[in-house]
């Protein structure tokens, strides 16, 4: 569905952050991109949603380069949770994720009643039901993550982006959002892509892991690939962590 | 939910707020219309604005008290929308007309013409026409320039304090150039612009009226058609990227309204603090959302509201003239302003 081909990434034509990237992602997937500090995640996810422009390559959509589609169309395409922060907290979990309708509705942003049945669905699937008359600035953190998981659901797109949705949140939180994405790909038939640095949680919840080596390349690959063929071990460069295969995490190496 | 919380759910619809604010709206236009240096009882007033009642009483109240009470009504509500959508445009709760400069750039502007280019545009339309012009085109310029700016750094300055304090340099900047402009134009100019520079809701006479009302209502309420990306600016760039917007031109077009929103207020009521600042926070808080589709209709009354209340409190000691409007918008704006910063835990929209 999703494909990058030849993709060059970064800020400087002269100076990129990684290149010749070859990605696709399908239908029911959940996709973890994991890597170090500072390679470079966001910016993949960020042309990936054509937020950015590829230095060199194309991402195309079924075949369409993803920056030619119409805004107003790649808004019923592509949906994201991203790590900014807003000033959402008087809101109600219901107001926002009712936004997520707008490219649906007229510029009055009246919603019908299909749309409602939409948001409340995607509350319910969300597990954020609950608390649809609550503002956001009164919800716990993983709280708050599902309320903005709904609101992408909202959306209503086949393909799904979050920048670093388990950051801030405590374990118990963080295998909540994991399973909840996995059963949202599998029952919704999404691609859902995330950046996330919690490498043991994506091998043992994702479909597939992209990952950021420390020599700049980009490796897919299957959670079970990644640990058979030693991938992960290329994640980071320092000498003194390595992988465990018997912890399935990464260990001190003194 | 508790069921004490659930029964008490319709006073928290924002139906029932909208009909209390609009009572306190009319009750405001109503006393703005009895309180002067000459008592006039409400029952007077409505003979009045039904066509009857004595002479006096007709004069007093159609030539001098209604376009005051007209003129601060549309002012608060222009800069009541202007500060709104600089706040959500900026996500910056502090934002407002007069703290960013605007309202300065736009004095400058006014400045500018009085001292220069008015005599040449009179010459050309006739003194009164000329200067009127020559006011609202320098107070555009003025306003929309320090937009420009504002625009352009915030590409570069992304901390909404820093551009906060961007702004708030833009503005003394402005204020001295005025001040050179001051030191050397002639006595007359620089009195006419001192007295203007106090601000006024009694300086809109005339023909300036309609003009004035029409324009201030006119952009205020079009605004409302800018609802939908305004939610969307709320939860920030990415997202309304994502949503389908053009996050640089929607910026924009914000903040060209919201110039154009201060400029018409400055231009005819003179420089006009903290309104643009408070009102917004004020319906936030009495509202307690901030979904567009509630806040900036809100937003637009409860400016007029405050407009009102601002020109009530300058007439109010009626024996001893009129307080200078300068004097009475801090009184109102900065409780409101202090009360947010200290209790910014309690207040969602902070978090």
């Amino acid at each position: 569905m999703l494909q990058a081909s030849h993709l060059s990434i970064g800020y400087m034509q002269d100076n990129p952050l990684c290149s010749g990237v070859n990605l696709s992602a399908a239908r029911g997937e959940v996709i973890a991109l994991v890597g170090g500090n500072g390679v470079g995640k966001s910016t993949l996810l960020r042309t990936l949603a054509a937020e950015m422009r590829p230095l060199q390559g194309t991402v195309c959509f079924h075949g369409r380069p993803i920056d030619r589609i119409p805004r107003h169309e790649r808004a019923r395409t592509l949906s994201i949770v991203a790590s900014e922060a807003s000033m959402t907290g008087d809101l109600t979990v219901r107001q926002l994720v009712s936004i997520g309708r707008q490219p649906y509705t007229g510029w009055t942003g009246i919603l019908s009643g299909h749309d409602r049945k939409i948001i409340s669905d995607a509350m319910e699937a969300a597990g954020i039901a609950f608390k649809a008359t609550e503002p956001m600035a009164t919800l716990s953190d993983g709280e708050r993550q599902k309320a903005m998981i709904a609101r992408a659901l909202a959306q209503d797109t086949p393909l799904m982006m979050l920048d670093e949705p388990l950051s801030f949140l405590d374990p118990a939180a963080r295998i909540d959002i994991f399973a909840l994405l996995r059963s949202l790909a599998a029952e919704r038939d999404k691609a859902i892509i995330l950046s996330c640095h919690d490498v043991a949680l994506s091998l043992r919840m994702a479909t597939k892991l992209w990952m950021f080596t420390s020599d700049c390349q980009i490796i897919s690959a299957t959670p079970q690939e990644a640990v058979s063929r030693d991938i992960v071990s290329r994640l980071f460069s320092s000498p003194h962590v390595k992988f465990s295969d018997a912890c399935g995490d990464f260990i001190f190496n003194p | 939910m508790s069921s004490e919380a659930t029964s008490r759910a319709w006073l928290k619809s924002p139906a029932l707020r909208f009909l209390i604010l609009a009572l306190a709206l009319a009750a405001l236009f109503c006393l703005c219309l009895c309180t002067g240096a000459v008592p006039i009882g409400v029952g007077e007033v409505v003979a009045v604005l039904l066509g009857k009642g004595s002479e006096i009483a007709r004069n007093i109240v159609l030539e001098a008290r209604l376009p005051m009470t007209l003129t601060s009504c549309c002012c608060g509500m222009a800069l009541s929308v202007a500060g709104l959508l600089l706040q959500t445009t900026f996500r910056n709760p502090l934002a407002g007309p007069s703290i960013l400069g605007v309202s300065t750039g736009a004095s400058l502007g006014v400045a500018i013409v009085m001292m220069g280019a008015g005599g040449w545009l009179s010459s050309i339309f006739g003194v009164a026409a000329g200067s009127r012009i020559a006011i609202i085109s320098g107070a555009a310029l003025g306003a929309g320039g320090v937009i420009m700016i504002l625009l352009a750094f915030s590409q570069s300055v992304k901390s909404a304090t820093m551009l906060l304090i961007v702004g708030i340099m833009i503005g003394y900047l402005a204020s001295a150039f005025v001040s050179l402009l001051n030191f050397f134009a002639p006595a007359q100019i620089v009195k006419d612009f001192s007295i203007w520079g106090m601000g006024s809701f009694m300086g809109v006479t005339g023909s300036d009226l309609p003009l004035f009302c029409t324009l201030s209502l006119i952009v205020s309420v079009s605004t409302l058609t800018l609802i939908k990306p305004l939610n969307a600016m709320l939860l920030g760039d990415r997202y309304a990227s994502s949503l389908g917007y053009n996050p640089k031109s929607v910026r924009t077009l914000l903040l060209l309204c919201s110039g154009a929103l201060t400029a018409i207020a400055t231009a005819f009521c003179g420089p006009v603090g903290f309104i643009g600042l408070a009102v917004p926070h004020m319906a936030r808080i009495f509202f307690s959302t901030s979904h567009h589709a509630v806040l900036l209709p809100a937003t637009i009354v409860m400016g007029g509201a405050v407009g009102l209340l601002c020109a009530w409190m300058c007439v109010c000691p009626s024996s001893i003239g009129v307080l200078p409007l300068g004097a009475v918008t801090p009184v109102i704006g900065v409780p409101v302003i202090i009360y947010v910063i200290v209790a910014r835990k309690r207040l969602n929209y902070f978090n």
